[in-house]
């Protein structure tokens, strides 16, 4: 009866997973298939990888990619700085300074991606800057300081405010209290940071579509255009390198957790037994 | 031997007399020196080809042939000359300053070797600048038969770097100069510049687009076209859920719209729940932290929306793997228009929106479940709650804010996010993103007015109802408080 109750739960997990998993395994087996443009199984092969850089549309592919990680690496670095730097002063205002400035903010975080982008775009127009890869990373880092505010901002709340001022009691000058001292503690905040806006970047199409011409191309906007003129089995095989690669990126991030969950785990056991 | 290293370790040690504004300024000035040196300038001509060449490469050149319109040229870089010598001197010079301030410092005041680097720094930055502007003379342009725009010095990115470091060198220099002592407060001061320029500004513009229009000559004039542009008076006949209705054409365009984000909304919501309970359940049973499990069901998330969408076209195609394998196990004769037949391209477009937009139901649901006290549940049966008023009078209310934060982040995406109905759809449906991208980037006048329109009215329709949720939200915890 017990494990009844268990099963029935079980069957819904797994129920959701296949259904969040279902494309992305129509696309990994499909990027094996040996049948071009097409989703009739012909048989195995591995060129769709060997070509996929290759060719006008792998040179596309190439390019887009390229750019968008150079886009999304100067973004998420730079908003990062900017957000540390501006929290670490902003920590120095009034309670209701801070508050108002915060709120500011996240202004952005509630409106919708497609506004935004639009505004960024009527910006760029006011001020006179013609479209191009120097608006599409201004766009994204204005895009993904709110972020990156949101998540050092805490970090540097939770900070014990006498620690700095410890280091400044045994003699250390304030910029070696902030870089010894303030800057190691709120270091987990600062890799979040940098991994939710470089992933935000990478993902990215609404802003980037208003804010770059016709010469600059990011990885969704090369996808969304190859996804609306049909099958391209190059896609199946990009998809499948970036599953790999953020399966890899996140199971290694997640190891430490899982170690200390296996620890605890054993722990428990050896309590219970006794 | 001896004798010379007493003066070498003296200076050493009076080297760390050197202000720290003098420090900083010497890294940007060593930059601008070893990029003088670098192949780092490219100078892009129109016919696209790129000529990758050091200031240094320029100066010692003087000139340089080019091939424009299959004609020969001679581009002479005479009239920069002076300028780049003076680019390459003045780094120079500085680092010698900083270099040489222990020694400096007992004949002249600190504070006057201070002011004269600072103004050293500010003329070489704007010599290099006036160097690059007249690299090329404008009498060589009308002769090539160029415009000054096909004319184009791109830095790469070791100079942008150089000038970038250069100007917060003499911002430095300048607050050392004058006596300033930096505060860490005033670390927030050029961010509330950005939030003025990136947040404020663009806020207002898109208030002001909806009803200025900038005129041929420049000046900019009142207008209401584009409010007249999305009330013109054109009625569609469209069906909603089975029942026929004559509606106008943008309001028709936002119902469909509405409809799909309080599906996906709703959908995302029956789904996430359950699931979030059920892990949360697991997790206290087993007393383990589900973040690997959890982490499986965010995983998809960080796969392009876009790949996925077409992953799901390619699922239910004509010549899909759906149809493939009915067919192939005789279930059916024919291939099934999934995509083509407008109920079920509906309904699935909706299956594929749930599909995108479930993870960000289920992170914040389960992260209130998670941390619900199994006391509260055990409190609720021993005043005499079945298990049903246990969920629905307890368990249920205090998870709300979850609920409402989850509904947050599905409903409002949801709204705008067109790529997936125009990809399953390959481009039948119009929803009101779609409708907004067109406007914004079509060559009229008229109907980038109309775009910036509907923009506003979006942006004023998405704050009343995040208004609305967010005061549920307070309410609801409210609530929780009591119980």
């Amino acid at each position: 009866m017990r494990k009844m109750k268990q099963l029935i739960p079980n069957i819904y997990i797994a129920l959701v997973f296949l259904f969040l998993y279902l494309p992305i395994a129509v696309l990994i087996v499909f990027s094996f298939n040996s049948v071009p443009k097409s989703f009739i199984w012909g048989g195995f092969t591995l060129n769709n990888y060997a070509r996929l850089f290759s060719g006008n549309d792998g040179g596309e592919l190439l390019a887009s990619l390229l750019t968008t990680l150079r886009v999304a690496a100067i973004a998420s670095v730079s908003a990062t700085f900017l957000a540390v730097v501006s929290c670490l002063g902003l920590s120095y205002f009034s309670k209701k300074i801070q508050t108002l400035v915060l709120n500011v903010t996240y202004v952005p975080n509630i409106m919708p991606e497609l506004v935004t982008g639009i505004s960024f775009m009527l910006l760029f127009a006011f001020i006179g800057v013609p479209k191009g890869e120097v608006t599409l990373v201004l766009a994204h880092i204005a895009f993904c300081v709110p972020f990156a505010v949101l998540s050092i901002n805490p970090k540097l709340r939770q900070l014990d405010k006498n620690l700095s001022e410890a280091a400044r009691d045994l003699g250390a000058t304030q910029l070696q209290a902030i870089l010894k001292v303030i800057i190691p503690e709120i270091m987990p905040g600062i890799v979040s940071s940098i991994l939710l806006t470089f992933t935000l970047s990478v993902d990215d199409y609404l802003v980037s579509n208003f804010n770059v011409d016709s010469t600059v191309q990011t990885l969704p906007m090369t996808i969304y255009s190859m996804a609306k003129h049909g099958v391209n089995p190059k896609m199946n095989a990009l998809t499948t390198i970036m599953f790999l690669a953020i399966f890899l990126l996140l199971l290694a991030a997640n190891i430490k957790s899982i170690a200390e969950t296996h620890e605890k785990k054993k722990k428990i056991k050896e309590v219970l037994k006794k | 031997m001896q004798g010379l290293r007493d003066p070498i370790r003296s200076y050493l040690r009076r080297l760390g007399e050197v202000p720290l504004h003098l420090r900083a300024l010497l890294v940007p000035a060593i930059l601008l020196l070893v990029s003088f040196f670098l192949p780092g300038m490219s100078l892009v001509l129109f016919t696209r080809e790129k000529l990758r060449l050091s200031l240094f490469q320029l100066l010692t050149s003087g000139a340089m042939r080019l091939t424009i319109h299959e004609a020969p040229f001679t581009l002479s870089f005479g009239g920069a000359t002076p300028f780049l010598v003076l680019a390459l001197l003045i780094p120079i010079v500085i680092v010698a300053l900083v270099l040489l301030y222990p020694v400096i410092t007992s004949r002249v005041p600190g504070r006057a070797v201070s002011a004269a680097t600072l103004i050293l720094f500010v003329v070489g930055l704007f010599t290099r600048l006036l160097a690059l502007s007249r690299l090329v003379p404008a009498s060589f342009l009308t002769e090539a038969g160029l415009t000054s725009g096909d004319v184009l010095f791109a830095a790469t990115a070791i100079e942008n770097v150089a000038i970038l470091l250069a100007i917060v060198g003499a911002i430095l220099a300048f607050f050392g100069t004058l006596g300033i002592v930096v505060r860490v407060k005033m670390l927030s001061y050029p961010y509330f510049l950005w939030l003025i320029v990136f947040t404020i500004l663009p806020l207002l513009l898109i208030f002001l687009a909806a009803f200025f229009e900038r005129s041929p000559d420049g000046s900019l004039s009142f207008t209401l076209d584009g409010f007249h542009q999305l009330l013109v008076d054109r009625v569609v006949d469209t069906d909603f859920y089975g029942i026929p209705l004559k509606l106008q054409e943008y309001f028709s365009v936002f119902l469909h719209s509405l409809d799909y984000a309080v599906a996906t909304t709703i959908g995302c919501l029956l789904i996430a729940y359950p699931l979030a309970y059920v892990m949360a359940a697991r997790t206290r049973r087993l007393h383990t932290d589900s973040s690997l499990m959890l982490m499986f069901f965010v995983l998809p998330m960080w796969i392009n929306t876009m790949l996925r969408t077409y992953a799901w076209r390619a699922f239910f195609g004509q010549t899909g793997v759906l149809n493939n394998l009915l067919l192939s196990l005789h279930v059916i004769s024919d291939p099934i228009l999934f995509l083509k037949l407008d109920l079920l391209s509906d309904i699935i477009i909706k299956l594929v929106l749930v599909n995108d937009f479930l993870p960000f139901m289920l992170l914040p649901i389960y992260s209130v479940l998670v941390k619900l006290d199994d006391n509260v549940k055990q409190a609720a049966h021993d005043l005499g709650a079945n298990a049903r008023q246990t969920f629905f009078r307890v368990v249920l209310p205090l998870s709300l804010p979850g609920v409402i934060s989850g509904i947050q982040m599905v409903f409002m995406p949801s709204l705008t996010f067109y790529m997936i109905p125009d990809i399953i759809s390959e481009g039948s449906v119009t929803t009101i993103g779609s409708t907004v991208q067109a406007f914004i980037l079509s060559e009229s006048g008229t109907q980038q007015l109309a775009g910036n329109v509907l923009s506003l009215l979006l942006l004023i329709f998405v704050l009343i109802t995040m208004g609305i949720l967010r005061n549920s939200d307070r309410e609801s915890g409210g609530g929780g408080m009591i119980l």
